[in-house]
């Protein structure tokens, strides 16, 4: 958990020029784009039922029929990896989400408002980022049982402080611009001066750091289903596959080694995306005025 | 001059910032940015308040728009006080004054489009009117294209950009306009136009302009009256013309002996002076 230490970083390094960074956009976007594309295909097509228990097809071998074999109930690999990936994305999504929706607002605060509220903020958030989140999400599933509810909104919650570290770092920064006083000089409050000038000029921030969290989140969320405080049977998750192939990983060792890559592929695709946005979103480099907002 | 109410009345203004802690005995330093300062603008002016940075001219500037509070001392705008009010009741000060910065890069939000810069200060004070004719109108003012609204401030030079921020601070029509260093983070070609741009729009908008600079000339070529500070404090203040061929105060002394001039327009201080001012 401790790699989320890239925390306030307001002013990103300048990109080692042109081709490298690209690179790194274009691989990182896509294997995001085929994880989405796999997850959307799921929906509507997969090879085999992936929760179809039969028995006399167990622990099949790779073969036409089933492309990966089959686990020790005969459920299809490949299936069951392809509606996963819906369950890593989504929870990485709400997850991310929750962690934005109230790390941004509170950071925000703390910048706008410093003083007491500031330092009573961020050390709140200190101590709420050193809980982990697989303690957190122990907590939780101690309170109202595990499940994908219970890992999306602990993870979330873990990386609230990081929002609210990394929103308040960039605030600050613009909030010392000019534009910002000149602004307050014709009476724009507090509030909208921070959504239209502010939040405008972090957002690239924001959008990289969203990025790598989601990252973590589908790591957080494999730990949590290989621990049993995840996503629950019958529903499937790479990280649970893994767990459940453990126990026969001398007779099919292939049950853990595809779900784990797909993990490792996932993070991958996402920690790249991270980086590659990182550089390419740069306000020093990118031409302004055409950035997305 | 008649005598009206000025329309900003400052009376013993201190404004002072503490300092953190810089060990655990010894109480808290507190450092004086402006003390006690009493002056008059009168309506229609051009007042240039003049001094090294440091001097506190720009948390002078930040007092008048009531974007900082000072720590005591009255401030009277068109008569009213506008010390320690709520932003509420702001309205009529936020409308009427407004600033130009010096770093017209900094002043300038880069995720906007200039039209939308120039034309938000209407909106967020919610003047009725033609908003478009307004805008044209703004444009025009300043000497700027009239499709220069759909770009961004990164397209534009320093000069430029100073345009479109001076277009800003007149959009709402103010009747007092502080200049803060507005030509001294441009090229030297540049200045020149920008502050004949400021005593042209001066001259049509017909508002009071304070002219906050460490350039003599500058002050000279716009000032009627000057304002000379020092640490904080005002040590000299009078009409431009007596102040620079007569100064009082052993600072201003300095101040105008440390010009270098090229046709030696202003006068020479006796070298002596300059020992004592330091």
């Amino acid at each position: 958990m401790s790699d989320v230490a890239i925390v306030e970083q307001v002013e990103t390094e300048a990109p080692s020029a042109g081709l490298p960074s690209r690179r790194t956009l274009f691989l990182g976007a896509f294997l995001v784009l085929l994880i989405i594309v796999v997850a959307l295909v799921s929906f509507v097509w997969t090879p085999h039922d992936p929760t179809l228990v039969s028995l006399q097809n167990r622990l099949a071998g790779p073969g036409s029929s089933f492309l990966l074999g089959t686990d020790q109930y005969g459920r299809d690999l490949v299936s069951q990896m392809m509606v996963g990936s819906r369950t890593t994305l989504f929870v990485g999504i709400i997850a991310v989400a929750i962690a934005m929706c109230i790390g941004v607002p509170v950071g925000a605060v703390a910048a706008v408002r410093r003083g007491w509220l500031d330092e009573v903020i961020m050390r709140l958030a200190d101590v709420v980022f050193a809980f982990p989140a697989v303690l957190m999400a122990i907590l939780l599933a101690a309170g109202f049982g595990g499940g994908t509810v219970t890992a999306m909104t602990a993870i979330g919650i873990s990386y609230v402080p990081v929002f609210a570290r990394v929103t308040r770092g960039a605030s600050l920064q613009i909030l010392e611009r000019e534009f910002v006083l000149a602004a307050r000089a014709y009476a724009v409050g507090p509030v909208r001066n921070f959504v239209r000038h502010v939040l405008p000029n972090i957002s690239h921030v924001l959008i990289v750091q969203a990025t790598i969290a989601f990252a973590l989140a589908i790591l957080a969320e494999a730990a949590l289903s290989y621990l049993g405080l995840g996503t629950q049977p019958p529903t499937p998750s790479w990280g649970r596959m893994l767990r459940e192939a453990q126990t026969y990983i001398s007779i099919a060792p292939r049950l853990a080694i595809w779900p784990g890559l797909a993990i490792a592929v996932s993070v991958l695709g996402f920690s790249l995306l991270g980086d590659g946005l990182r550089d390419a979103l740069d306000p020093k480099f990118a031409e302004r005025g055409k950035e997305p907002r | 001059m008649s005598r009206q109410v000025p329309i900003f009345e400052v009376r013993d203004l201190v404004r002072s910032f503490r300092m953190p802690r810089t060990s655990v005995r010894g109480g808290q330093r507190e450092v004086q940015a402006v003390t006690t300062v009493s002056f008059e603008v009168n309506r229609g002016e051009t007042l240039g308040i003049v001094g090294e940075s440091g001097s506190g001219k720009s948390t002078l500037a930040r007092l008048l728009l009531a974007l900082d509070r000072p720590t005591s001392g009255e401030i009277l705008f068109e008569g009213k006080s506008i010390v320690g009010l709520p932003e509420k009741k702001l309205r009529h000060l936020r409308r009427q004054v407004q600033i130009v910065f010096q770093d017209p890069m900094g002043s300038l939000d880069p995720r906007m489009r200039v039209g939308k810069i120039i034309l938000e200060p209407i909106r967020s004070l919610g003047i009725e009117g033609d908003e478009k004719a307004r805008l044209k109108e703004l444009v025009a003012s300043v000497g700027l294209d009239a499709d220069s609204v759909n770009r961004y401030p990164h397209e534009f030079s320093g000069g430029q950009r100073q345009r479109i921020a001076i277009a800003r601070a007149l959009a709402p029509r103010p009747r007092v306009l502080i200049a803060d260093e507005p030509a001294s983070a441009l090229d030297v070609s540049v200045q020149a136009q920008i502050l004949n741009l400021l005593d042209d729009l001066k001259a049509r908008f017909d508002f009071t302009m304070m002219m906050i600079s460490h350039d003599l000339s500058v002050i000279h070529h716009m000032c009627e009256r000057v304002l000379v500070m020092h640490r904080g404090e005002i040590v000299e203040i009078g009409p431009t013309r007596q102040v620079f061929e007569t100064p009082q105060h052993p600072y201003t002394k300095a101040l105008l002996a440390s010009v270098p001039t090229l046709d030696g327009d202003l006068p020479e201080a006796p070298p002596e002076t300059l020992v004592e001012a330091t």
